[in-house]
């Protein structure tokens, strides 16, 4: 039986930068800086982690991360105060989101769906959270549809998953089933990693 | 469907991919290694060398967590592991090399093997990306 995500998340905690992502950070920091550039109005950022996202966000704005592990958030907590603008961090599940309906007129999420347990649970409390037409902009890593990288991957999975992400997820389609317009994918490296753009629908449409 | 170039420019990208192959270079060396001294060279190649690809898939994972502090998490993974599982089944058909020179001879196929597919797989990367964006065009 899995873990659940907030248990398995404060364990990864203190080996998180240094195992997983300080050399990933490098690696994808100009992709994201260009990624994170279109925020605006009240956006909502999930997973923070440890916060190492925030040094890619865009000056001046006022944005809510949040994070299942509380202990990831300690650590997230020094950076979000030298942001230049306002970083809120709240400890919520993706799944139970303490935010009112239609709060949100954009969402982001980096690396988060493939690792949170119910992914459609999570993107159906997005939909609810985001303003009718709002932008949901994802990065994500999901399965691939090249042989031989998709077996690879799915082979990986159960190992993966008990410390961390699930490697094969449909990730795309998970979105559309969950109510959201998606308007452009952008595959990168081999088709594992990707970004996607959905909107929620400006005209209320029935779930 | 678009696709896109991931990461930093091409000076780093070049380091990067460097750095990618050497990695890959050593983690299938030692996997050859160690798939070499765990399957007997008795066997026949069509049980051998499935089982040196999964003992190579396998071994290959804790090793590339070893390396990914340095390198990050997908791109290398997705160079190393096909060159691993390569290597588990390229070094059973090795034919019994002399004791002195057997553990150099299954570790420099290994290398090969890591270097080989890594480049094999930045290529597809590379005409993948290429047919995409023809394709969106």
């Amino acid at each position: 039986m899995p873990r659940p995500d907030r248990i398995k998340w404060n364990c990864a905690a203190a080996g998180y930068e240094s195992l997983a992502a300080r050399a990933t950070e490098r690696r994808w920091g100009g992709f994201k800086r260009d990624f994170f550039a279109g925020m605006q109005g009240r956006v909502l950022f999930l997973a923070a982690g440890t916060g190492l996202d925030f040094q890619f966000f865009p000056p001046g704005r006022r944005i809510a991360a949040l994070d299942v592990s509380e202990r990831m958030l300690e650590r997230a907590r020094e950076r979000a105060a030298n942001y230049d603008g306002i970083i809120e961090l709240h400890q919520m599940d993706v799944g139970r989101l303490a935010f009112a309906d239609a709060s949100f007129d954009q969402i982001y999420t980096s690396c988060t769906f493939c690792s949170v347990s119910d992914p459609l649970g999570g993107l159906l409390q997005l939909r609810r959270v985001l303003k009718p037409g709002g932008a949901l902009h994802m990065f994500e890593h999901t399965g691939s549809r090249w042989f031989p990288f998709n077996l690879m991957l799915t082979a990986c999975t159960p190992l993966s998953r008990v410390v961390g992400p699930e490697m094969n997820r449909p990730t795309v389609e998970t979105v559309r089933r969950a109510g959201f317009e998606v308007r452009r994918v952008t595959r990168h490296y081999l088709d594992v990693l990707k970004s996607i753009e959905a909107h929620k629908p400006a005209v209320a449409q029935p779930r | 469907m678009p696709s896109a170039e991931l990461g930093p420019k091409t000076g780093s990208r070049t380091l990067y991919l460097a750095g990618d192959l050497v990695a890959s270079a050593v983690v299938c060396a030692v996997v050859a290694v160690a798939v070499g001294a765990i399957v007997p060279a008795a066997w026949p190649p069509w049980i051998s060398m499935p089982i040196g690809m999964i003992f190579g898939m396998a071994l290959s994972f804790p090793l590339f967590l070893a390396v990914s502090p340095l390198l990050g998490m997908i791109e290398p993974m997705l160079k190393i592991m096909p060159g691993a599982m390569v290597a588990g089944m390229a070094v059973v058909m090795i034919p019994s090399p002399a004791p002195a020179d057997g553990i150099w001879a299954l570790a420099a196929t290994g290398a090969q093997c890591g270097v080989g597919i890594g480049l094999l797989v930045t290529l597809a990367d590379w005409l993948l990306r290429r047919g995409s964006d023809r394709a969106e065009a």
